[in-house]
C-alpha cells in the first residue's frame, strides 16, 4: 500500500506522558484540512434549506435592531443621533459571541458518534464552530458597514465619521473570539460532564445581554463615575462597547457628555480574552481523553 | 519503507476507567455539594496488562465473552481513549470499521457524505475524486448518489460506510462485527474485499463473536479472558480450544 503524508499516519501513546499543548497545537495544525472541511459542513447544514440562504439568516438579528430601536425611541431617553446605527453593531458581535459559545459548548456532545469513531484532535471542534460563526459575523458586518454608507433614514453615517480608530476593530473582534472560544472550551468540558449546560448556558447569557449597551447607551454609563469602572471590567460589555465607538462617533445623550474612546478598558479585556483562551484550551487538553470515555 | 517494524505494538497496556457515580445535572451536582456528598468514585479494569506484537499484513481476530475488554482494546487502536498504563504504537494509516455510519451527515447527499468522510479518513479531494465512482459502486449506490443520506435505508448506509473505510487504502484496518451486517452477498463482497486488503499487506484487526468469519480470514487469534490476554497463537490451534468453551456457544 503507498504511504502518504497524512496527520493520522503512525503514533505511538504512552499511559504515564501526556503531550504539551504546544505539541497539541502543532497537531492542531497539522489537522487544518478537516477544520475547513468540518467548517464547511457546518456552513452547508446552516444556509441550505433557507431561501435566500444567508440575507435570511440576518433576518433575527435585524427584527432584534428594529424592536429595540422602536422601544427606546418611544419609551426611554432617545439619543440625538438615532439609536439603530449604534444598536447594530451591539447586536451583531453579540449575536458572534452568543453563536459561538452555545454551539463550542455542544461541540463535543454533537460530535460524539465521529469522534468515537476515528481519531482526531479534540480541541478542532471549537474551533470549528468559532471559524463558522465568525464567517457569518463578516457578512453581517459588510452589511452593517453598506447599511451605514447608505442610511435609508436620516443622513448616512459614513463616510464622513469613518476614522482611523475603525483599525481597532479587528483586534476587538479577534479578541471576542479568543474570549468565546475560550469559554467554548470550558463548556465543551462541562457539557460532558452535565446534561443541563445548554440550558443553564441560555439563561446565563440572557443575564449577560443586559450588560451591554442595547437598552442604554454608554453615555448614561459613564454619567455614574461609580458604576462605570465596573460596567466595563466586564470583558464582553468593553469589547462590544470598543467595537461600537471604533465604528460610530461618541452620541449626544441629554444630560450627559460625549464619551472619549475607553483605550483602557477595551485593553484590559482583551488581556483577559487571552488569558481565558489559555485557561480554557489547557484544561480542555488536560481532561480530553476522559471526555471520551464519558461521551 | 520500514518494512520490518512491527505494524502494531502493545507493551504492557492496562487501561482502567474511572466510574464516577455522579450527578448529571449541575443543578442536582450543586445541591450534593451544598450537602457534602461527593460523588463515589470507582476504578474499573477493561483490559490488564496487554502485550503483543503484529508484524506488518497479519490477519488477527480476537475473541471473548462480552465485556472483557474486546471493544475497548479496539478502542485503544483506534485511539479513541488512552491507556492508563503501558504503550501502544500503530504504524500507517488506519482505517476503522467500528460504527460504519456514524459521521454521516443525514441532511447531505451521498456524494457529500463520501467527500466528508473521506477528509476525515485524510484523504485529498483529488483523491476521494478518482474513488468516487468506486465507492459508490462498491456501495451500491449509484443512482442515489445525489440522494440525501437521511432517504437511505439502513443497510445502505452501512455499505456506504464500509465502501469508504475500504478505499481509504489504509495500512492498518480495524473491524468490529460488522461483518454482520448488510445481506449475504454484501457481505460476501466484504470478505473478499478484506482478502484483497490481505493480499495487498495490510494488517487486520477484526473482533468478531462469528468464528466462521474469524476461520475463514485470520492468521492468528487473541483470547481475551477476564480483561487479560489469555491466549495469543496461530488462528486453528486458539480457536479449537476456544470452541471446547461456553463462551463460544453464546453466540450462534
Amino acid at each position: 500500500m503507498p504511504s502518504h503524508s497524512h496527520p493520522t499516519v503512525s503514533f505511538t501513546v504512552t499511559g504515564e506522558t501526556r503531550e504539551t499543548p504546544l505539541e497539541s497545537l502543532r497537531e492542531i495544525w497539522r489537522f487544518r484540512a478537516l477544520i475547513v472541511e468540518l467548517v464547511q459542513r457546518d456552513l452547508r447544514i446552516r444556509y441550505k434549506k433557507r431561501v435566500g440562504g444567508i440575507l435570511w439568516s440576518l433576518l433575527p438579528a435585524l427584527m432584534q435592531v428594529a424592536i429595540i430601536s422602536l422601544i427606546v425611541q418611544l419609551f426611554l431617553t432617545s439619543p440625538a443621533g438615532g439609536i439603530s446605527g449604534y444598536l447594530l453593531p451591539v447586536v451583531f458581535l453579540w449575536e458572534f459571541f452568543k453563536n459561538t459559545i452555545l454551539d463550542s459548548a455542544q461541540s463535543m456532545v454533537l460530535n460524539a458518534q465521529l469522534a468515537r469513531k476515528i481519531y482526531f484532535p479534540r480541541a478542532i471542534l471549537p474551533i470549528v464552530t468559532l471559524l463558522t460563526n465568525l464567517l457569518h459575523f463578516i457578512i453581517s458586518f459588510a452589511f452593517m458597514l453598506v447599511y451605514f454608507l447608505v442610511k435609508p433614514v436620516g443622513n448616512p453615517l459614513y463616510p464622513q465619521h469613518l476614522q482611523t480608530k475603525f483599525l481597532l476593530v479587528f483586534p476587538i473582534i479577534l479578541c471576542m473570539g479568543f474570549l468565546a472560544l475560550g469559554l467554548g472550551y470550558l463548556l465543551a468540558y462541562l457539557s460532558t460532564l452535565y446534561d443541563d449546560v445548554r440550558f443553564l448556558l441560555n439563561n446565563l447569557l440572557q443575564l449577560v445581554y443586559y450588560t451591554i449597551p442595547v437598552f442604554y447607551t454608554l453615555e448614561q454609563v459613564a454619567a455614574r463615575p461609580g458604576i462605570y469602572p465596573i460596567y466595563m471590567l466586564n470583558p464582553i460589555a468593553a469589547l462590544i462597547a470598543g467595537f461600537q465607538r471604533a465604528l460610530l462617533p461618541p452620541l449626544k445623550v441629554a444630560g450627559t457628555t460625549p464619551l472619549d474612546y475607553p483605550t483602557m478598558y477595551v485593553a484590559i479585556a482583551c488581556g483577559v480574552s487571552v488569558v481565558v483562551l489559555l485557561l480554557g484550551f489547557v484544561i480542555f487538553e488536560r481532561s480530553k481523553w476522559t471526555m471520551m470515555e464519558r461521551l | 519503507m520500514e518494512i520490518l517494524e512491527n505494524a502494531i505494538e502493545f507493551e504492557h497496556v492496562t487501561k482502567q476507567f474511572t466510574l464516577i457515580h455522579r450527578e448529571r445535572s449541575v443543578k442536582s451536582a450543586i445541591m450534593k455539594l451544598l450537602i457534602w456528598q461527593p460523588a463515589r468514585k470507582e476504578l474499573f479494569t477493561a483490559l490488564e496488562d496487554i502485550s503483543f506484537e503484529i508484524p506488518p499484513g497479519q490477519t488477527v481476530g480476537v475473541v471473548g465473552k462480552n465485556g472483557q475488554g474486546k471493544s475497548t482494546l479496539l478502542s485503544l487502536l483506534a485511539r479513541i481513549y488512552r491507556p492508563t498504563k503501558g504503550r501502544i504504537t500503530v504504524r500507517g494509516r488506519i482505517a476503522s470499521l467500528l460504527e460504519l455510519s456514524a459521521g454521516f451527515q443525514p441532511e447531505f447527499t451521498g456524494y457529500e457524505n463520501i467527500f466528508l468522510n473521506g477528509v476525515i479518513y485524510g484523504m485529498t479531494h483529488e483523491q476521494i475524486d478518482a474513488k468516487i465512482e468506486d465507492i459508490a459502486a462498491f456501495a451500491g449506490i449509484n443512482d442515489q448518489l445525489t440522494q440525501q443520506v437521511k432517504h437511505y435505508s439502513s443497510g445502505m448506509m452501512a455499505r456506504l460506510g464500509f465502501a469508504i473505510a475500504a478505499h481509504v487504502e489504509p495500512d492498518v484496518l480495524l473491524v468490529d462485527e460488522v461483518l454482520a451486517v448488510g445481506d449475504a452477498e454484501f457481505q460476501e463482497r466484504c470478505f473478499q474485499k478484506i482478502e484483497e486488503f490481505k493480499r495487498h499487506g495490510v494488517t487486520i484487526f477484526v473482533v468478531s463473536h462469528d468464528l466462521r468469519a474469524l476461520r475463514r480470514v485470520c492468521d492468528r487469534v487473541l483470547w481475551i479472558e477476564d480483561h487479560k490476554l489469555k491466549m495469543d497463537g496461530p488462528m486453528p490451534e486458539v480457536l479449537t480450544l476456544y470452541e471446547q468453551t461456553p463462551d463460544a456457544i453464546e453466540v450462534g
